[in-house]
């Protein structure tokens, strides 16, 4: 699961959880003042009730008036109060009803209390008021019980809302540890062990690759890091194998001229004048060589740096052309360079670079087709711009590795015997780099055991100048 | 320079050169054979296995990289049929060309670029064992 959909998955049991304990809490609180005005029309009817007891022994000690008119008001006291009751507990409360009745039949005997203004009570009236009292302490009972069951709730009530409060605390921990635990196993966690991963890659540890622990987004980070780490293993490889091997093409040339210029010492005066011309045409020739070379690695190092800049001038293509085959066909006696076509133009481009381009692609048919044979070279004056082409019949490049061919240090033939024909990997990399510069392209077709064409296209003069005579 | 008195049919010494820059392999021949030496070359191993099986030379110098067959299998090859009875001094570019010889148990080597002197030194003192 992603860990966009964890985070809302989380934040929507948070929000529930939330809602429902605080509803609960809004509940038994609302509660409690109700219960408390309860509590308070009770202790009310309570007094009432008093009340009437003391209207009661009013009328025993002969206050008659006094008695009459105090029964009254507490009287319709107590009916208000009882039913501000009923309306409270709306009618739950059994007591209430039981009150009520016994209030009136009560009233009833008040009413019908024989009274004479002087002298001791009557038999009579000595019934009635004993009568009168036992039920009013039968409301007062009533009325303690209902007072107490109310008290009762709200104890009830206030454990309750403790009980909710301490569950939210809880509820409240445990979200807060659930997710310091989610975000330390699926985000913090594997952070770190990123961050500790990145800071070895940045002191070299490219064969690193951290563990993929889940189909989130850190695990898509993982893949990009082991990704990434992958690449600059391949590429240190990769330029590690170019260093040895441009050692190695550089030490060669070298070679020979040691070799030539130690032989010549070598050679008695009399034998000299015959020797001489082609032991120093051996050597001129391996100087081209070398310098091929050096250019090529030092462009290539430039290119890195983005810092190639092309110094354009008029240019003789054709003269150019020739110049370059004839040149590079001293390198190899065992292939004829054929120039098929070579239309006269002028350009306005860097003869140095277009030079090392034809050079690079005539040098790589030559290595490539190492059972000699003739290599063909034409070049076409189309729609303002050169249209070269270089073919060899000589091995080709395989079809799986033909797209990578133009990759900077990919050598299309390593890990075969032709891999020791010593490319540096380098040279269509640089031409195609160097054609694109010129505003133009490099493509080939190849297929293996038949050889290779490759083709260019350069715009005679840079963009936007084409008009311009 | 003088040529040491050797295992070939007229006294001298039989060296099989072999490397696939024809500019290096002329250059290392013509300075074999003004030593005295008799000289065979190979532009790469199979050519070389050739060579051997025509004129049986008492010491191989060896390029290790080479088309068609390089150093490394023409030295299997050549172990293979001859055993160690032919000496092999390798020669070559890399930088590290006592790490090569070892590779294939080569008998010297030779980094290039080199001294003719250091060339002759080395012939010399291989095929004296």
């Amino acid at each position: 699961m992603k860990l966009e959909h964890k985070i809302l998955l989380l934040n929507a049991a948070v929000l529930v959880a939330t809602t429902t304990i605080g509803g609960l809490l809004v509940l038994t609180y609302q509660m409690v003042p109700r219960k408390l005005d309860q509590s308070e029309l009770i202790h009310q009817v309570s007094r009432d009730i008093t009340g009437l007891a003391i209207a009661l022994d009013d009328h025993q000690l002969r206050s008659l008036a006094r008695s009459r008119r105090e029964w009254q008001v507490v009287s319709q006291r107590l009916a208000r109060h009882l039913d501000q009751l009923e309306e409270r507990s709306r009618g739950r409360a059994h007591a209430v009803s039981l009150i009520r009745t016994a209030h009136r039949e009560v009233d009833a005997l008040f009413h019908i209390l024989p009274a004479s203004p002087t002298g001791p009570p009557t038999l009579a009236e000595r019934v009635i008021s004993d009568q009168i009292s036992a039920r009013l302490q039968d409301m007062i009972g009533w009325s303690d019980s209902l007072a107490a069951r109310i008290k009762d709730q709200l104890a009830a009530a206030q454990r309750r809302a403790s009980a909710i409060i301490i569950a939210f605390a809880m509820a409240v921990l445990a979200v807060a540890i659930g997710s310091q635990v989610f975000f330390r196993r699926a985000v913090l966690r594997p952070l770190q062990v990123l961050e500790r991963g990145a800071e070895l890659v940045g002191t070299g540890r490219f064969d690193l690759r951290i563990e993929r622990r889940a189909e989130d987004e850190i695990g898509h980070l993982a893949d990009v890091f082991n990704e990434m780490t992958h690449r600059l293993e391949e590429l240190t490889r990769s330029r590690e194998e170019f260093i040895s091997a441009a050692i190695h093409e550089i030490k060669t040339p070298v070679a020979v001229i040691k070799a030539a210029a130690q032989l010549m010492h070598r050679i008695p005066p009399e034998e000299q004048a015959a020797r001489y011309p082609d032991l120093l045409a051996r050597i001129d020739r391996q100087c081209n060589r070398l310098t091929r070379l050096v250019t090529g690695v030092l462009e290539v190092l430039r290119l890195e740096l983005q810092r190639v800049e092309l110094r354009r001038r008029p240019t003789d293509m054709a003269a150019l052309v020739s110049r370059v085959v004839e040149e590079m066909q001293e390198a190899s006696s065992r292939h004829r360079l054929v120039i098929t076509r070579n239309d006269p133009m002028e350009g306005h481009v860097d003869p140095d670079r277009i030079e090392q381009v034809l050079a690079n692609l005539i040098d790589n048919a030559i290595r490539y087709s190492p059972a000699g044979g003739d290599i063909e070279i034409s070049s076409r004056c189309e729609d303002g711009a050169m249209h070269g082409m270089v073919r060899d019949r000589g091995i080709g490049i395989p079809a799986d590795r033909q797209e990578r061919v133009f990759e900077r240090f990919y050598r299309a033939h390593a890990g075969t015997p032709y891999d020791l024909l010593t490319s540096l990997g380098v040279g269509l990399y640089l031409s195609r780099e160097l054609v694109n510069r010129h505003g133009g392209q490099l493509w080939f077709e190849s297929e293996e055991g038949r050889g290779s064409t490759f083709y260019f296209r350069i715009p005679l003069r840079p963009a936007g100048q084409e008009g311009a005579a | 320079m003088s040529a040491p008195a050797g295992g070939g049919p007229d006294g001298r010494d039989r060296v099989l050169v072999v490397d696939d820059d024809p500019d290096m392999l002329d250059l290392v021949a013509e300075a074999l054979a003004r030593a005295g030496y008799e000289v065979e070359i190979a532009r790469h191993g199979r050519e070389a296995l050739d060579r051997i099986a025509e004129h049986a030379p008492q010491l191989i110098l060896l390029d290790m990289r080479m088309p068609v067959m390089d150093g490394w299998a023409f030295a299997r090859a050549c172990r293979e049929l001859y055993g160690r009875s032919i000496p092999i001094v390798v020669m070559t570019a890399a930088e590290d060309s006592k790490l090569r010889a070892d590779e294939i148990g080569a008998d010297a080597d030779l980094g290039k670029p080199f001294d003719l002197d250091r060339l002759y030194e080395v012939v010399e003192d291989t095929l004296a064992g």
